[in-house]
């Protein structure tokens, strides 16, 4: 743990004393840096609108809770616990939404066994993908995602499907 | 998205005129909320690092760490331009390491330069490997974790395996379907 939290401050330090080492200017660098994050939000922001607006539609209007009927027994004959059928589907749009969904696990069924820690694999397993596509692909010119977010949604449902099976002989 | 964004936002629509239409106008204001407020809060995050990231490039740390990295992003990428393969380098470590402040940056470079080389390939494989993202430490699942004062390892040894084994899964289907 301690190495892991400690390897960003040291890569920090690290890279202004070799700035300052190779003669770089380095206030004038980084403030040109911190410009060109304005000019980055500038262009992701339509993708972040868009698909923060999408997501919030989907749970809102109740398409969320049909998907989840329809999806019940598919998912209960995969051996996928309904508890977190909810999870599984919120993950791909939202991750603040799935991060309380997560926390909603732990403070019912505690942060050991076979729910929670099903939960934890699914939560880990992937991104938020809707987002961290368009997100991506905001100064493309070709925008077609369509490939890859298939190929990330199959896998991830793989994954899932193991990991809950896998979860079973560990608790 | 240009498939997926207009069938749910019409899906959506159509069903809340008929069950709460005035929710309509809720979701409206809440996601567009939310949407300034995420903005906000990266702009200072990218800010940072935006910084030191120009300065790994002014001082040319970026060459050394594409060097480093380069054989096996080549050979996964299929491509050979150096600044690409730095750019993909430092989104792929970046995000094992959780930090999105510098891989989301990084990720929107390569994927521009993969779109530039006409490398489809590349950008299915790196839209696939951050959407099933390794990360050597959940964060996120840590901090959770520690508010109810239990010591996560089991559950990261676990997260880590699974996360592992989707990225894995996500690439064989791309070099399969390629």
């Amino acid at each position: 743990m301690i190495v892991i939290n400690s390897i960003l401050p040291v890569f920090v330090i690290f890279t202004f004393i070799y700035s300052l080492v190779k003669k770089v200017p380095v206030y004038e660098v980084f403030t040109q840096g911190v410009k060109s994050a304005l000019s980055l939000i500038y262009s992701i922001f339509p993708a972040i609108l868009s698909v923060l607006l999408m997501s919030e539609l989907f749970r809102l209007s109740g398409v969320y809770d049909f998907l989840l009927k329809l999806l019940s027994p598919v998912f209960s004959f995969l051996g996928v616990p309904s508890e977190l059928m909810e999870l599984i589907i919120l993950k791909p749009f939202s991750g603040s939404g799935s991060l309380a969904l997560l926390d909603e696990v732990y403070k019912t069924y505690g942060t050991s066994g076979y729910i929670p820690l099903c939960a934890s694999c699914i939560f880990g397993s992937s991104e938020t993908t809707f987002y961290v596509t368009a997100v991506y692909y905001a100064k493309c010119k070709n925008k077609n995602a369509v490939k890859g977010i298939i190929i990330s949604l199959t896998a991830t449902f793989i994954t899932t499907c193991l990991a809950c099976l896998v979860c079973r002989f560990l608790v | 998205m240009n498939a997926i964004f207009p069938v749910i936002i019409i899906l959506s629509i159509s069903v809340l005129t008929f069950t709460s239409p005035e929710t309509t106008l809720k979701a409206f204001t809440s996601a567009t909320e939310k949407a300034v407020t995420l903005s906000f809060t990266l702009i200072g995050v990218y800010a940072v690092w935006q910084g030191v990231s120009f300065l790994l490039e002014k001082s040319g740390i970026n060459k050394k760490i594409a060097r480093v990295m380069k054989k096996p992003v080549q050979k996964l990428f299929n491509t050979s331009n150096d600044e690409t393969v730095y750019q993909l380098s430092l989104n792929l470590t970046s995000n094992a390491l959780g930090l999105s402040g510098v891989a989301t940056p990084a990720g929107i470079e390569s994927m521009r330069l993969l779109d530039s080389e006409n490398n489809e390939h590349g950008k299915t494989l790196l839209t696939v490997i951050s959407s099933t993202s390794i990360q050597i430490l959940p964060v996120s699942v840590v901090q959770l974790l520690a508010n109810y004062g239990q010591n996560p390892s089991l559950i990261i040894i676990v997260s880590l395996i699974s996360t592992a084994f989707s990225t894995a899964i996500g690439i064989l289907f791309c070099k399969v379907l390629k």
